[in-house]
């Protein structure tokens, strides 16, 4: 049997790590996945291993090569997806880590945010970076690596130190070349957004010394050949993995969405070669940027508990013994009783920004029942997509032809039509829900030839399902009004001011 | 059957006893269940409690099926099997171009709980939730071969949707004996006049047929004739690729 010429993906995520495998028809050829521990050393902290990632990086490439019968030398490209925002430091003498991952969750830097919004920087950085501090992103993090860990900024100056989100750190340790793809680097406070390099006078407000930093490269281009796990193989391309769904999903055109569904929800519109300013609680991002072309930017929104909150009524109140479970319940009523249920667990985000929220419960009656709960909580993650969609609309001029799903969610046919009613669009969802990799796959593939273009791209996207809307107007309409109500009750809940995120 | 491991044979059959009993059973009833000595009986069931299969009551020292495992043999819930077969599903509709249906048995009828389109981005509809006649589908036949108990025959003749489908008891029987013996059902224009489907069971951990697994496709580019088609093998492949996920996640 001859083994056809494979792309590789490596989706560095927030869970796991995961090889896929696809031959040159972009079809799935194997896969394989390791989980990695998830440490909180203390309330808000959120921490990874970086040796034990990169540990199971060395153990699920081969199992994937091993599954297809394949060998290194099978494969043409590898291309990289990771979770965003993410970072570390490490020795560039011995590789050794730093500093754990601080992943995007952890809200320990609000102090260097603070600090710098109350020093009057909070409109600098969002004009010259297109989104507003926040611990979300990486710059602070990396600030107060530099205020805790003992000489790290002394080692810093004088260039001993490198400082990376994890796509750096894994073409780091495959391929030995400091290098950051340009979407990544869109999510650190430091990058311009308009001439897409480190911007000086950020470095300055977050007090980064340059020479941390690693080299910005577009999306899709060789940044080196590996010489562990798959030697020879070239790194062809690398993104974040909401970038990465949204090329995945093969969104090119202007207009063109996707929401991943899973622990919480990501929407991304590609919104083409201008930059959008963040607004009314919308992220402008890089969605790609191939070489010798114009960026392209996309908008995003994203909404904090979804599949989180199902994972709540599973765990914490035992309501279901499996998540997808908490469809087979909610089918069990024919409406939601009058009970809607808003997840602020930490404050709302998009477009309501209240950090004082908290979550509600509203409208129980005695009629209530698990089933009706069940379904509040799926028309949340609806109703939630909903206003973000809405922020959107605020801010993009043409209405979204469709919405592309992905995620875990989406094998939830009552949460998916309740989507599609809501929004009153089209959801479609394509074959392998894994669009990260298939993006990073396809990035990889575009940049070393196996692809030509990102036509060829787009036809290869496959719809698998799709949910026609079918509710009237009016039902809508008194829905939409109930759940805005719903959200006012949750509002200022917390006598607090908390640095909201992002 | 030859060349069975024998340890894995013994196992089984303990687990079989302990999973069948109506209590927690003590090592001296297993035992002389499975017609083994209790020093083999106990180290089987010692492994088979180190990797979560069974598990001991506290006060008595009886020996139960783990809850996870029991929770597989409870029947399995929709949305559960769903989330464990769709990327299979689209795997296999990826490979062979077809439509996959994945179809369980409700009452006298085969309902649809997941559907995955044929992979063309050609106008389609979602079709889960939908009843479809077990006599008349190659999922429904499939269903119906390995239904245990047997589903309570509908007491009409079996409706005739084509001049394909079988509606006479004796060819039915011959069609279901069929099935079980190869394996895998077929519907040539029984339904829809001009559809073809393949369709193989989806078995849960204990060897029960939890749903049928099917492609579909015009009647011209699936085979209609006798031998066993090559869609066979990327279908039984799949549908064990499911039954792994659904032992894993339990
Ligand atoms: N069928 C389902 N219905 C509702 N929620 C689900 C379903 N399947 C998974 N989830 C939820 O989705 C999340 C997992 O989705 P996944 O895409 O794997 O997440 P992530 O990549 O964010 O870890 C979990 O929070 C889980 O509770």
């Amino acid at each position: 049997m001859t083994v056809p010429r494979l792309v590789a993906a490596i989706d560095q995520g927030t869970g796991s790590t995961r090889c896929l495998l696809f031959d040159e028809s972009a079809q799935l050829v194997s896969m394989a996945q390791r989980q990695h521990a998830q440490h909180h050393p203390r309330p808000g902290w959120s921490e990874h291993d970086a040796t034990e990632i990169w540990a199971n990086v060395r153990r699920v490439v081969p199992e994937a090569l091993a599954d297809a019968g394949a060998t290194p030398a099978d494969v043409v490209a590898l291309g990289i997806a990771n979770q965003r925002e993410s970072c570390l430091v490490w020795d560039r003498a011995t590789g050794q880590p730093l500093s754990p991952v601080i992943t995007w969750e952890d809200t320990r830097a609000s102090v260097v945010v603070d600090r710098i919004v109350a020093d009057g920087h909070h409109d600098d950085v969002l004009r010259a970076t297109g989104i507003p501090p926040s611990t979300y992103f990486a710059a602070s993090r990396l600030r107060w690596l530099l205020d805790t860990v003992p000489d790290l900024e002394e080692r810093c100056l004088r260039g001993e130190v490198a400082f990376g989100t994890m796509e750096s750190w894994l073409i780091w340790n495959l391929a030995g070349v400091h290098v950051t793809d340009v979407t990544n680097a869109s999510r650190t406070n430091l990058m311009n957004i308009e001439d897409l390099d480190w911007d000086p006078h950020m470095l300055a407000v977050f007090g980064i010394p340059e020479r941390v930093l690693p080299e910005i490269r577009t999306t899709a281009e060789t940044y080196g050949k590996c010489s562990d796990v798959l030697p020879g193989v070239p790194i062809t391309a690398a993104m974040g993995d909401q970038q990465a769904a949204l090329f995945g999903q093969t969104c090119f055109e202007v207009g063109q969405s996707k929401c991943t569904f899973g622990t919480g929800a990501f929407l991304l519109v590609n919104t083409g070669v201008v930059p959008q300013r963040s607004q009314a609680g919308l992220l402008s991002t890089v969605a790609y940027v191939l070489p010798g072309e114009k960026p392209v930017f996309a908008l995003e929104g994203s909404v904090a508990v979804t599949g989180s909150l199902v994972q709540w009524c599973r765990d914490s109140l035992g309501l279901v013994a499996t998540a997808p479970g908490i469809e087979t319940l909610a089918a069990s009523v024919d409406d939601n009783g009058g009970c809607y249920v808003v997840p602020a667990f930490s404050g709302l985000y998009a477009p309501r920004w209240d950090p004082a929220a908290r979550g509600v419960i509203v409208g129980l009656t005695s009629f209530v029942n698990r089933g009706h709960l069940a379904r509040g909580v799926l028309e949340a993650a609806a109703w939630q997509t909903a206003d973000v969609v809405a922020a959107i609309q605020g801010v993009v001029d043409q209405p979204l032809p469709s919405l592309r799903v992905d995620g875990g969610m989406t094998t939830n046919h009552l949460l998916m039509q309740t989507v599609a009613d809501v929004l009153d669009l089209r959801i479609e969802r394509p074959l392998y829900s894994e669009t990260v990799s298939v993006g990073a796959a396809y990035a990889a593939g575009l940049s070393a030839g196996v692809w030509p273009d990102l036509d060829t791209l787009s036809r290869l996207w496959r719809r698998a399902c799709s949910w026609e809307p079918a509710m009237d107007h009016e039902t809508r309409e008194r829905e939409r009004a109930r759940w805005a109500s719903a959200v006012e009750r949750a509002q200022g809940w917390m006598d607090i001011s908390d640095t909201v995120r992002p | 059957m030859p060349g069975n491991v024998q340890a894995v044979e013994r196992a089984a059959a303990v687990l079989t006893v302990v999973a069948s009993a109506s209590r927690p059973l003590g090592l001296a009833d297993i035992a002389a269940a499975v017609d083994l000595p209790k020093t083999t009986v106990h180290g089987l069931l010692s492994t088979l409690r180190s990797v979560g299969w069974v598990e001991q009551d506290r006060p008595t020292g009886a020996y139960r099926v783990s809850r996870a495992l029991a929770g597989i043999a409870q029947s399995l819930d929709v949305a559960d099997l769903r989330s464990a077969a769709t990327p299979w599903m689209d795997a296999l509709a990826a490979e062979t171009g077809l439509e996959v249906h994945l179809v369980r048995i409700q009452g006298s009828a085969a309902v649809v709980v997941q559907h995955v389109y044929r992979p063309d981005n050609s106008p389609q509809r979602l079709r889960v939730g939908e009843e479809m006649p077990l006599h008349a589908t190659a999922s429904g036949k499939v269903l119906l071969a390995n239904a245990t108990p047997e589903p309570v025959a509908a007491a009409a003749r079996p409706e005739r949707f084509t001049r394909h489908t079988l509606v006479e008891g004796v060819e039915l029987e011959a069609e279901l004996d069929r099935v079980r013996r190869d394996g895998y059902a077929m519907e040539v224009g029984e339904y829809y006049p001009d559809v073809s489907s393949v369709a193989v069971p989806v078995r849960d951990s204990l060897g029960d047929t939890a749903a049928a697994l099917a492609v579909l496709g015009p009647r011209q580019e699936l085979p209609s004739g006798n031998g066993r088609p090559d869609l066979v093998t990327p279908l039984v492949r799949a549908a064990g690729s499911v039954s792994r996920t659904l032992w894993i996640s339990a």
